[in-house]
């Protein structure tokens, strides 16, 4: 049986660089589906999808709000072509009664253990419109090793340099915070997988840069700890969520190939300012990550938190607009406020205005986001910035001798196209 | 943060979106031609689906839970006081007011109550 996995493309927003990363969510769930059926890949990202490659059976993985609309007419196109869909993946779970209308059938929560009954459905010609599997979590113990070899590595590489994998030590979280939905999406406790676990699917990455896409490693310091000496001996480097702040954990942190970690930056405090340095005391860069639009700030707080960026040195900064998606609290509040202007689901990018703000306009809060990609990288461009970055990281790794060139192969090509 | 439990006499236990188990405050207060159902958000000591996610449905639950007659009931959503930095988690209160057809509780909409206005409702 042929199974075609799509994961629709999404427009990348304003300013921000057109580095496509190997996605997630397919491989983690390709790694469930039974060993008889044959998994077709495309990233819609990289690469046009082929509506008339023979296949059995069409799933389609979606991540983001802003892919829903995508996914959605993709289903037609296959459904017109006499296939069966189903959808999958966490904007699918934020948005499936929308999603139901276009599927053959939706995949609600997490698919360990769950997959070989779907295809025995599918086989049978009795396939469910749902299967509703929300906060019912596997044991955490059935997540083995991603399904990697189902990516088109060539087409996620820029210039000859293979851009990082993404990995995942634990699911779910303990934060509820103000405006996500993971705690809805995997749970609200933390779930860390067993460290053998761990420590077989980092074996099985032959990538020497990772981006471990755990939602917060810092919800449990024993087990970050644990888990930073078991990363050591791979002697890869990697980018995190945010970690914990404490000196014996960021030694550990360094000492296990922390490359940059993403950092909240909320306000313009002395904790934030010592946060960050320890972070680069301990050789770790730090992306900051802006969110725009909150119902407790001014423009002039807005403003003064860009010349706070710059003055406590942040490698990186990413701004984002305050984006009310279903399933969290601000979504909540502004449903109640009747201060959501904009329901198309494209414009949930978080790169543009869909609720009126508390405190200016929704022109003047676009106008200030601008603003902030602007001033943050006027003196060097974002380019400029990671390539600062990357440089660090080469000349630790040659240092560490785990340094491997570029392909000179895709020298000329970037994501798939001559360049 | 700590969660303040003035407007909570009973923790309702209901099931939420897709079936998910899910907690919240409950105070019922009887008038005489009323009843007004104050459900409270429990955040961290809920497990599943917030109030606002699932309002029509959370008070068709507690409408027959309780044999409330649904033209009777007057559905009040609070936010409780976190004793939070966070302005997000100030205390609120929304009256909400459905579509009734036959008894059945859909499209929900929310007015926003002053402290003032909450308490001479609940009076």
């Amino acid at each position: 049986m042929k199974f075609k996995l799509i994961y629709p493309r999404w427009e990348k927003l304003e300013g921000q660089t057109n580095f496509t990363l190997p996605p997630h969510g397919p491989v983690v769930m390709a790694a469930t589906i039974p060993d008889y059926v044959d998994v077709s890949f495309t990233d819609e990202n990289v690469e046009k999808i082929d509506f008339d490659e023979e296949c059995d059976f069409v799933g389609i993985s979606m991540m983001l709000t802003i892919q829903i609309k995508g996914g959605w007419a993709i289903a037609r196109e296959f459904q017109k072509r006499g296939k069966k869909v189903i959808f999958g993946g966490i904007s699918t779970m934020l948005h499936a009664e929308e999603t139901m209308l276009y599927a053959d059938s939706v995949f609600l929560g997490e698919s360990e253990g769950r997959m070989e009954a779907v295809f025995e459905d599918f086989k049978n010609n009795r396939l469910k419109k749902v299967y509703n599997y929300m906060t019912k979590q596997p044991a955490i113990e059935l997540i083995g090793p991603a399904r990697r070899s189902i990516l088109k590595r060539e087409l996620y590489n820029h210039k000859g340099v293979q851009m990082v994998d993404l990995f995942h030590a634990s699911r779910g979280c303990r934060f509820s915070c103000y405006p996500c939905a993971v705690s809805y999406l995997g749970g609200k406790s933390f779930r860390p997988r067993p460290m053998d676990k761990v420590i077989e699917e980092l074996d099985t990455i032959e990538n020497n840069r990772l981006f471990v896409v755990d939602n917060s490693l810092a919800q449990n310091k024993e087990w970050e700890m644990e888990l930073f000496r078991n990363m050591i001996p791979f002697k890869k480097k990697w980018i995190s969520h945010t970690i914990d702040a404490d000196p014996k954990i960021l030694d550990l942190a360094a000492q296990a190939g922390a490359w940059y970690v993403y950092q909240a930056v909320f306000d313009t405090s002395d904790y934030i300012k010592e946060r960050v340095k320890k972070y680069h005391d301990h050789g770790i860069g730090v992306e900051g990550t802006i969110l725009l639009g909150l119902d407790n700030q001014s423009e002039d707080d807005i403003k003064r938190l860009i010349d706070f960026l710059l003055e406590i040195d942040l490698d990186l900064a990413e701004f984002t607009v305050l984006t009310p998606f279903p399933q969290t609290k601000v979504y909540n509040d502004m449903i109640r406020q009747n201060r959501i202007f904009d329901k198309d689901w494209n414009n949930f990018n978080a790169g543009k205005v869909v609720f009126t703000p508390a405190q200016m306009t929704a022109e003047r809060l676009k106008g200030l986001y601008d603003y902030a990609w602007d001033t943050f990288y006027k003196d060097e461009t974002q380019e400029q910035k990671m390539f600062r970055l990357f440089s660090d990281v080469v000349l630790r790794e040659m240092k560490e001798g785990t340094y491997r060139p570029r392909d000179r192969k895709l020298a000329n090509k970037s994501f798939g196209k001559k360049i | 943060m700590e969660l303040s439990k003035n407007n909570i006499e009973q923790v309702f236990e209901f099931e939420g979106l897709w079936g998910v188990k899910s907690k919240c405050g409950l105070k019922i207060i009887k008038k005489e031609d009323s009843h007004i159902v104050i459900v409270s958000e429990l955040y961290g000591e809920n497990p599943g689906n917030a109030i606002t996610s699932v309002s029509a449905g959370l008070a068709m639950q507690i409408a027959k839970q309780f044999e409330i007659p649904t033209d009777k009931m007057v559905y009040i959503e609070s936010s409780p006081e976190m004793n939070s930095k966070l302005s997000f988690y100030d205390e609120e209160y929304f009256r909400v007011f459905f579509e009734n057809n036959n008894g059945k509780f859909s499209n929900p909409s929310w007015e926003k109550l002053t402290k003032e206005e909450f308490i001479k409702l609940t009076k």
